[in-house]
């Protein structure tokens, strides 16, 4: 088979001519031929017609798991660290104080480092053997500044405790202010004691302290009593809030709050005695008032007679005359007046003259009534 | 004496090359000589030259295009921006759409009209991190019907695989049913486009093959939360036309964005309100996240369309995202549409 | 009745009337079936796209493959999804012989049409060629080579195996060129204004940029050597190299039909060799081990001394199996045993050094398994809709993982809601995995998502952790929801004087799949500032990174 065209060395293709060489063709392979052409048309049929066969569902997420996708998992994202200048003085302002109010700065005090807060779980870690004493008056956080002076006057630093409300930080004030005199300025009260100032302001009990004893930290002390002031204007209505027996003795009988106070266990030495309000009614030597609101009457009439069963081992009773108790201690020949209005237990403790008594019952009777109407 | 030698080749005769054809080979030879001198050494001013002294002139050379200005003048200048709520998708684009005039004011018999939709991700609609499918199918089916517009084209750059966004977010598939034509970008398809006035876009790598020969474009972007630059509305929708390396963008998206309004100037912009993106945007993922704003808006002007879809659509008070006032102070419109819009419910 | 053509109503009337017909040959119906087969291959590349998958059966030939039935069935124990098809070409070659070579195989059409179109040699050189050569038994070993390989947990058949070898090489090196090329025709016709959207049905992968896979060059390389290896010897692969070839030949040895040499009117010319496409010596006792089938020789006898047959085979002219000689058997096999262990000796299956670069696509299993099943046939790389996945190099995974797909984030990502790699993986090394499956919802929420690797930062090449420059297109496009990428917002001054606002990214790995999106959009390119590496990928308990999720919502 000689190639026709170009000599071999310029030819790209080897195409041939086709030459059958064969002469005789079976039917049988005609007919093979025609069937596998029909199969082979058949199977290119049938995958052409696959294209269509599918679920665009199937590379896709179903809409109903979509929907469940709505899974809850929260993220917490930090707040905007926001730029701080680092060689300004810190203005009121620039400077997170919360809850401290913004008038315990001034241009000469500047705070050293920053607040810092505890909770009831660390709160042994800022004042150790005291912690005990708050935590059972109520204690929900304590926020703890240090002041230096610009003028090298010295470092004042203050305790703001957050008794959680107004019995609270009675109670706390009252532990301290034994046998002090308690001022009173724009809803602070407060005493001042060597190198600071310790008192309260609405559910809250603050005390400063200086690292030296000068006239300008005394001066620093009554400022901050001022700004302390603030928090009270700030909690707003605190009268709204007030525990009912301090609503009592404040409001009704007109008691001004640094002469009550509140204890918050162990009242009377006794164990099951708690929460009772206690008020200096200004009546002879050391007389005092006392209010327990209790849960029901029931509950009341249990406190009183638990109450009289202690009472009798100290006291003896006088008198016993429609549902008042006037016992007398044994020795003291001082008076313990008991008795109770529905699930109010109140009376007198340390009377020295028995007849006052029945003035100042009636007068929270009076009061009691006024809360029901 | 000296014997003569036998030179064996005495009787040779040979072939002499003529005066004549020496002539011709010398000028033959001559010219390819002087023309390749020409050619590597004149000067680079002079004709056909090929003399590259500084390496400069071998450099490839960007031509960049323009684009034209897509706006058409509204029979009120005042009128910004229409409204439509209440309804389906359908009918609330139609609503937008009559506050304005009609579609037939912006769009005649034959023209060549180009959607923009969102198509950005690979998400199914009811996430609300791409366009509505049911808008594309009604706003194709208004321009070739009612409009009798020539061709209508559907084009986006998506950020992943362009055939699975078009594919799971139905706006392929409703596109194509209702007679328009998707392009897809590919490496041949993007062309530097020059934005007089950008600031920082002034020459970008452009989808340009979707253009060629339209002569009304209209965007329809949804609203969505964005976290870099606090909404992805009307203009940020534009970015979808860009090629290139956009991911370099987030390093000043505001003023990106604002460019973005000077870079092309559509006919209409459309805001889909009717899945509002609310959060984690803009790639959502979460159904939870989606809210029914049931409004769209058909602006003309870009800025007032994005300042009223931010607070309506989005519910943020307060200060609107910066690209809005930088574009105002480009030109691109107002921030402050008052008394320039119309709501048809 | 309409009137048929005249030429067709003779033809009818000649068949009907017992005369034959030369048309209706067996070698023109052969060239239609390679010409179909090949066309239903090249349908199967250019449909395995994301655009265009449908429910073709685009893996069909690799499904048909006896060989890749045989091997890992050897290497696994089981028979995955629709591999059982294997068995229908083992059954044509129980009847027919060795014809899937020359009737259905591309690579072997490939073969005869190079060798058709550019071999110029006359007649006398051919039949010299085409004469039988022992170096033809090479194949067997290789097939015994790689058949123990397997055995031992080692697949490799998918280096030789001519299915694969053309899926290969069509999917990474042929489509890429020829796309590039169609677009460069589009985009210069497209300058004189003319519409070129038509020419997108051209293309492989049409809607993206020009794909690339690396090391591509190489696959290509060998590729084009068998096949410009036909200009030297014809059908070079199929007779020495092809391990299939060799499987099919060792069944074939009994066959119900075969070539069949009637002595009686033999004359000896040898013109049957000239075109004999497996040297199988049809001129004296035919092997069938060899064979085509491709009915070339009975064309060419002038005497129709040759016939393919059920009956009238006369077993004196038959060599029924593979020359083979004893010694060539056992050098294999032990080369193959040795192979096993030398292979794995790098460490990089194992979990002591596995590479940190071997990502593998969502629904791999485990390395050592996945080994035992990944053929290379490379059709996940020719689907996959962000050219991610790519042929891996020696680096990642040592020779046996030569070729395997691995993921190449600075290319591309892994889309969140594709699962279209685990749908045409024809061996189960991707095992088929539903969407709700990859992302851990619906009944799979237990299992928890998909992981492919985790994401990690380089902080000393991040913008805003490094440079104080604003940037934060990783979080942007993180894709999961809530985002496995969170910031720490921070307003700074800059060194500029600049009041910015810095969003510092970081990973919380519990929630973060892998998926690359990250490392392919960051702005700082060649060496991303995020990248994903393998260790917490979820296919593998030995490679996990965190001991538990922080949040049970989403586990690991």
């Amino acid at each position: 088979m000689a190639a026709n065209g170009p000599a071999p060395r310029l030819q790209i293709f080897g195409l041939r001519r086709p030459r059958l060489l064969r002469t005789s063709i079976p039917l049988t392979e005609n007919i093979s031929a025609a069937l596998l052409g029909i199969l082979l048309l058949a199977l290119v049929t049938w995958v052409m017609t696959t294209g269509n066969d599918f679920d665009p569902w199937d590379r896709d997420l179903p809409i109903e798991l979509q929907l469940s996708n709505a899974r809850d998992i929260p993220i917490y994202t930090p707040p905007l660290k926001p730029w701080v200048n680092p060689a300004q003085p810190v203005m009121p302002g620039a400077f997170d104080l919360a809850p401290f109010p913004v008038d315990i700065l001034d241009a000469d005090w500047q705070p050293v480092g920053r607040v810092k807060r505890f909770h009831a779980e660390n709160l042994f870690e800022k004042i150790n053997g005291e912690a005990e004493k708050f935590i059972k008056q109520g204690f929900v956080e304590l926020a703890y500044l240090l002041l230096r002076s610009e003028r090298d006057e010295g470092e004042i630093a203050i305790e703001l405790f957050d008794q959680g409300d107004l019995a609270g930080s009675l109670g706390v004030f009252a532990e301290h202010a034994t046998g002090r005199a308690v001022e009173e300025s724009g809803g602070v009260s407060f005493f001042t004691t060597g190198a600071g100032v310790i008192g309260r302001v609405d559910r809250y009990f603050f005390r400063a302290a200086g690292d030296r004893s000068s006239d300008a930290i005394t001066a620093k002390a009554l400022d901050l009593v001022h700004a302390f002031g603030t928090l009270a204007a700030a909690t707003g209505a605190a009268a709204a809030e007030a525990p009912p027996g301090f609503a009592l003795l404040h409001q009704h009988l007109g008691i001004p709050e640094k002469d009550i106070q509140f204890e918050e266990a162990n009242v009377f030495q006794y164990d099951f005695a708690r929460r009772f309000w206690f008020a200096d009614a200004g009546i002879d030597g050391e007389a005092r008032l006392f209010v327990h609101i209790a849960e029901d009457p029931a509950v009341a009439e249990a406190l009183i007679g638990a109450l009289l069963e202690e009472l009798h081992y100290d006291y003896d009773e006088v008198a016993s005359e429609g549902g008042v108790n006037i016992l007398r201690h044994r020795f003291l020949k001082t008076y313990f007046v008991l008795t109770r209005e529905g699930k109010t237990v109140f009376g007198l403790d340390g009377l020295a003259d028995r007849e006052a008594a029945a003035e100042w019952l009636a007068r929270i009777r009076e009061g009691l009534a006024d809360d029901q109407a | 004496m000296t014997k003569l030698r036998q030179y064996p080749h005495a009787d040779y005769r040979g072939d002499y090359l003529s005066r004549r054809e020496l002539l011709k080979r010398a000028l033959v030879l001559g010219g390819v000589g002087a023309a390749g001198l020409y050619l590597a050494c004149a000067p680079e001013d002079r004709p056909w030259s090929r003399r590259d002294f500084t390496g400069l002139r071998g450099m490839p050379v960007e031509q960049p295009f323009r684009l034209p200005d897509f706006r058409v003048a509204p029979a009120d200048p005042d009128l910004a921006l229409g409204i439509g709520r209440g309804g389906s998708p359908r009918e609330m684009l139609l609503k937008a759409l009559d506050a304005l005039g009609g579609l037939g004011r912006f769009v005649q018999p034959g023209d060549v009209v180009l959607l923009k939709p969102n198509v950005a991700f690979d998400r199914s609609p009811n996430l609300g991190a791409t366009t509505n499918p049911a808008i594309i199918d009604t706003l194709v089916r208004l321009l070739l019907v009612d409009a009798r517009a020539a061709e209508v084209r559907v084009a986006d750059n998506p950020i992943e695989s362009p055939a699975d966004c078009f594919a799971k977010s139905g706006i392929g598939a409703a596109a194509e049913q209702a007679g328009g034509r998707v392009y897809l970008p590919d490496g041949n398809a993007f062309e530097p486009l020059y934005t007089p006035g950008a600031k920082l876009i002034e020459q970008w790598d452009f989808f340009k093959r979707p253009f060629t020969g339209v002569t009304k474009v209209i965007g329809i972007a949804p609203a969505k939360d964005h976290n870099l630059c606090h909404a992805s509305l009307g203009i940020k929708n534009w970015y979808g036309l860009l090629g290139g390396r956009r991911n370099q963008f987030h390093q000043a998206i505001h003023e990106i964005v604002s460019d973005l309004s000077i870079m092309i100037r559509p006919t209409l912009s459309i805001v889909d309100g009717t899945r509002v993106l609310m959060e984690n945007g803009p790639t959502g993922g979460d159904p939870a996240n989606v809210r029914d704003g049931n409004a769209i808006l058909v602006g003309l002007d870009p800025v007032a369309t994005d300042a009223w879809a931010y607070e309506h659509l989005l519910l943020r008070p307060g200060r609107l995202p910066d690209y809005l006032y930088m574009a105002e102070q480009k030109g691109s419109g107002l921030v402050n549409y008052a008394g320039r819009i119309k709501v048809v419910t | 009745m309409t009137r048929l053509p005249g030429i067709f109503t003779q033809r009818l009337q000649a068949i009907l009337a017992g005369r034959p017909n030369r048309w209706l040959r067996l070698t023109r119906v052969r060239i239609l079936s390679q010409v179909t087969f090949f066309a239903l291959f090249i349908l199967a590349v250019w449909a395995t796209w994301t655009s265009r998958l449908g429910g073709f059966p685009v893996s069909g030939l690799l499904e048909l493959d006896p060989l890749v039935l045989v091997s890992t069935v050897l290497a696994t124990g089981y028979v995955y999804k629709l591999l059982g098809w294997g068995l229908i070409i083992i059954a044509i070659t129980f009847l027919f012989g060795r014809v899937f070579c020359n009737w259905m195989c591309p690579f072997g059409t490939l073969h005869q049409f190079v060798n058709w179109l550019f071999d110029r040699r006359p007649a006398a050189e051919r039949i010299g060629l085409n004469r039988y050569r022992p170096a033809q038994s090479l194949k067997y070993g290789i097939l015994i080579l790689f058949l123990m390989m397997s055995a031992m947990g080692v697949l490799q058949i998918g280096l030789l195996d001519p299915i694969v070898m053309m899926y290969r090489a069509m999917a990474t090196f042929v489509s890429p060129i020829s796309d590039a090329a169609v677009g460069g025709i589009g985009s210069a016709a497209e300058d004189t204004g003319a519409d070129t959207g038509w020419l997108d049905s051209l293309k492989f992968a049409p809607g993206v940029d020009s794909r690339l896979f690396v090391g591509s060059f190489w696959i290509g390389v060998l590729f084009l050597f068998f096949v410009l290896m036909n200009l030297w010897q014809p059908r070079f692969f199929c007779r020495f190299v092809c391990p299939l070839g060799a499987l099919l030949g060792s069944l074939a040895g009994k066959s119900l039909f075969r070539i069949n040499r009637i002595v009686e009117r033999c004359t000896d010319c040898n013109l049957c060799q000239q075109r004999c496409e497996g040297a199988s010596d049809p001129q004296s006792r035919v092997r069938q081990a060899e064979c085509f089938g491709c009915m070339n020789c009975i064309d060419d006898c002038p005497e129709n001394a040759l016939e393919f047959t059920l009956l009238r085979q006369d077993k004196k002219q038959v060599v029924p199996f593979p020359d083979l000689s004893r010694r060539q058997v056992v050098f294999a096999g032990a080369l193959g045993l040795l192979a096993a262990p030398a292979l794995r000796n790098n460490g990089r299956v194992t979990d002591e050094n596995f590479s940190a670069a071997m990502i593998r696509p969502p629904g791999s299993v485990e390395e050592s398994e996945f080994l035992e099943r990944c053929i290379k046939c490379d059709q996940c790389l020719n689907v996959c809709p962000t050219n991610v996945l790519q042929p891996a190099s020696l680096a990642e995974g040592g020779f046996e993982a030569l070729w395997t797909p691995v993921m190449n984030f600075r290319i591309g990502h892994c889309q969140l809601k594709c699962n279209l790699c685990s749908e045409v993986c024809p061996t189960g090394a991707i095992r088929r995995i539903s969407v709700a499956e990859k992302l851990g919802e619906g009944a799979y929420a237990e299992q928890g998502p998909v992981r492919l690797g985790t994401a990690f930062f380089d902080v000393g090449r991040c913008l805003p952790w490094a440079n104080q420059i604003p940037c934060v297109v990783c979080e942007e496009v993180c894709p999961v929801a809530p985002k496995a990428i969170q910031t720490f917002d921070e307003e700074v001054k800059d060194v500029f004087g600049q009041l910015v606002v810095l969003n510092k990214p970081f990973i919380v790995p519990d929630l973060c799949i892998g998926c690359g999106i990250c490392e392919a959009e960051c702005p700082v390119q060649d060496l991303p500032a995020v990248y994903i590496t393998a260790v917490g990928e979820s296919r593998s308990s030995h490679r996990k990174l965190l001991l538990r999720s922080r949040t049970p919502a989403r586990p690991i």
